[in-house]
């Protein structure tokens, strides 16, 4: 291409990043959120106890055994995930068996310590869905789902590697920001985010592919293994656990405690992040424990005993070589192993990648505007398009969001198909805020919807107060973080919202009045600066 | 340089550099000595490092023929290693 | 600990900002270039205790992780206040090397 590397490589940023931006800020914005996704799950399921109670994970194992053989006696598999850290405040069990024509379903409940009763929540898809929302876009089938996200997110990578490449003065303007110059700071505030977090963008753009490389690189596994061999290969590399048929003699599962003690021993306090029963019940019954999360390379350790006899019959933790790379990768990109302070890095760096897709999208409008402007042409179709979409999806996805979360509060509680018409809302929301700069200019349309997500946020807290019993009165003094965060969290994005209304209002207004000024000074366009006085 | 230049070097990124990056993985499968699955696993992981590199490598080309040409050098390279590493383990 | 590594993540980016020529210039007026050396080996020093303090907080693979989210956060406060109260740039640094040795004895007792 013309005009060496650095010109080719500005032309591949662009053009790599564009066309998938939208996406990409809907996978990092609602990828971000699964960082709380436990929190916002509580949140959402308000009918749940408060505080959680304080139980420990033996007995929550305990407890879910309990109702496990009260209600899936014959299943032929249990799984329990029981209480650990802030992560996971109350026991779930979930169990296979068969609707009623016979199909295969999953079936899970959430325990009350102190019933042992499963809570009778709202239905909602809660943190969960919305986190997951991020690979499944939703209405898509898994497999396009899968394979748009991986392109999606190839391009993000190329776009990563591209845009640190024309990146002249990365280290001089590493801590470059010029505010109230229009495309400049926005350009100014892209870099910032982008560099000053480029290893979370690029560790978390790379173990995101790492997901579904056996997908988009299936030809490399079927070329050692053949072409069904795929099953072969999970099996050696992973190590699954050889589950035996149940032998139909029955026998009682072995106490627990020791099972647990011996995890304990090994893999020190709350070791469990899933325990798994097969054949429970059977004189052939396995329990497989899985490993807690506590740094980001000791995640898929796994323990499995012979749940008759309690023996121990194969641990292992530490893998080697490529493996390690792979549970680091995928370990990085959950981030499961974070306590509370990396929790929120976690939240506030994927806030930061959110900012750089954005402000990437932005600039792109906002440097083609400021080359028209000077000849006072008005921008062509595509250029249009894409500004309405940036507004429709910048600022207009966070009020999807918002709606989602208003759509718990609000939908009836007995209502069929809630928890679907909580997703609905979310896209109904987006699908509305798309619609709305067609309707108004654009100028207009940024306003409107930065001071719709700002009430739509700003009011969350007290849309709580009003249909539940566990607002920011009650939360605070009973110290349930979980809850209480997620209302004053909506209070800063609302307040966040609200001060980028008011910037941007201050800003048009300077430029307005730098375009009355006489004759001879040149209008302001994006690209030049603001006269002080005038932008203050 | 004309669009079917582009054109010719969004192909050679998109297309070569999933038929490259393929290749690399196979060759490193069976070049490195490591057990299989171990095998497997490092090659998959790396492809995403040949790929992106190939991408950019397409568009930073001083020419769209210069590009296709280093994705040929770069997939008969690992195709190489590949058949060499397959033959010292055979 | 969070505190004394932020700290050290904090002034050590304040120095190293300080020593790159244009933001000295803008704090500074002239362009003393053994300051700017000296700022510059004392900015790397303090954002490696940074990356030494989060890897004895978290060890070291979770400590790794921690120091690069605290690091990206402290240059993007740094950056800010260059921005937008520049004297305040190494007054700040200052502070946050005392709090940092501070909370660290605090801990250590």
């Amino acid at each position: 291409m013309k005009g060496g590397l650095r010109q080719s490589m500005a032309w591949l940023h662009t053009w790599a990043g564009l066309p998938v931006g939208w996406v990409l800020y809907f996978v990092f914005l609602t990828g971000t959120l699964g960082y709380f996704d436990s929190e916002i799950d509580q949140w959402m399921r308000p009918e749940a106890s408060l505080p959680p109670p304080a139980l420990s994970q033996v007995e929550g194992l305990a407890l879910a055994l309990a109702r496990l053989e009260q209600v899936a006696a014959r299943a032929p598999r249990w799984t329990v995930f029981p209480p650990s850290g802030h992560d996971v405040p109350h026991v779930t069990i979930s169990w296979s068996t068969v609707d009623a024509s016979g199909r295969p379903l999953r079936r899970s409940e959430t325990l009350d310590a102190t019933t042992g009763a499963p809570f009778r929540t709202r239905a909602t898809g809660g943190g969960q869905t919305l986190y997951q929302l991020h690979y499944t876009l939703h209405y898509l089938p898994s497999a396009t789902a899968r394979w748009l996200v991986g392109i999606c997110s190839m391009l993000m990578l190329v776009a990563l590697v591209s845009g640190v490449i024309t990146h002249k003065k990365i280290l001089a303007d590493f801590f470059t920001f010029r505010p109230r110059q229009g495309q400049r700071s926005w350009l100014d505030i892209h870099n910032l985010v982008g560099v000053t977090a480029l290893p979370f963008h690029l560790v978390i753009t790379y173990s995101g592919l790492v997901f579904f490389v056996f997908t988009y690189m299936a030809p490399v596994v079927d070329a050692t293994y053949g072409r069904d061999g795929r099953d072969r290969f999970f099996d050696e590399a992973f190590r699954n656990p050889d589950i035996p048929p149940p032998v139909g003699a029955p026998a009682p599962l072995a106490p627990l405690v020791s099972l647990y003690d011996e995890a304990v021993r090994h893999w020190g306090e709350e070791p469990v992040r899933v325990a798994s029963f097969y054949n429970p019940g059977d004189r052939n019954a396995r329990v497989v424990f899985t490993r807690t999360h506590v740094d980001p390379v000791s995640n898929g350790g796994r323990m499995v005993f012979d749940g008759a006899t309690g023996e121990l019959l194969d641990r292992f933790d530490r893998r080697t070589g490529p493996m390690v790379v792979n549970h680091a990768l995928l370990g990085l990109h959950e981030g499961l192993f974070a306590g509370p302070v990396l929790r929120w890095l976690y939240f506030l760096t994927g806030l930061l990648g959110t900012a750089m897709i954005g402000t990437g999208l932005v600039l792109w409008t906002a440097k083609r505007k400021a080359k028209l402007a000077p000849a006072g042409g008005t921008p062509p179709a595509a250029v249009r398009v894409i500004e309405h979409l940036n507004v429709g999806t910048v600022v207009g996805l966070p009020i999807g969001i918002a709606a989602y979360f208003w759509a718990n509060r609000l939908l009836p509680v007995g209502m069929a198909d809630r928890a679907a018409w909580e997703v609905h809302a979310l896209f109904l929301a987006w699908l509305a805020m798309l619609a709305l700069p067609w309707l108004r200019p654009p100028d207009r349309a940024w306003h409107d919807s930065l001071r719709l997500a700002a009430c739509a946020y700003a009011a969350l807290p007290v849309l709580n107060a009003l249909t539940t019993d566990q607002h920011l009165g009650v939360t605070i003094p009973a110290g349930a973080w979980a809850l209480a965060g997620f209302d004053l969290v909506s209070l800063a994005t609302g307040l966040g919202f609200g001060v980028a209304a008011v910037v941007l209002r201050r800003q048009e207004v300077a430029v307005a009045a730098a375009e009355r000024l006489p004759d001879g000074m040149p209008a302001v366009s994006g690209a030049t600066p603001l006269p002080e006085d005038a932008a203050g | 340089m004309t669009r079917w230049h582009v054109a010719s070097r969004v192909l050679a990124a998109v297309a070569g550099g999933y038929a490259v990056s393929t290749v690399a993985g196979v060759g490193l499968v069976q070049a490195l000595p490591l057990p299989r699955a171990d095998a497997v696993m490092a090659g998959v992981l790396s492809t995403y490092l040949v790929y992106g590199a190939a991408v950019v490598w397409c568009f930073g080309a001083r020419t769209a023929r210069h590009a296709w040409l280093g994705l040929l050098i770069t997939g008969a390279f690992f195709a190489a290693l590949g058949v060499l590493g397959g033959s010292v383990r055979s | 600990m969070t505190v004394v590594a932020f700290a050290l993540c904090y002034a050590g980016f304040a120095l190293l900002s300080l020593s790159q020529a244009r933001n000295h210039r803008r704090v500074y007026g002239g362009d003393r270039h053994g300051r700017r050396r000296w700022g510059r080996w004392a900015g790397w020093t303090l954002l490696g205790s940074g990356a030494l303090a989060s890897a004895a907080a978290w060890g070291p693979g979770t400590g790794a992780v921690a120091f690069l989210g605290l690091a990206t956060f402290a240059a993007v406060a740094v950056a800010l206040l260059l921005t937008y109260a520049p004297r305040l740039v190494m007054r700040t640094a200052a502070a946050a090397v005392s709090v940092a040795v501070a909370a660290a004895f605090a801990l250590a007792m």
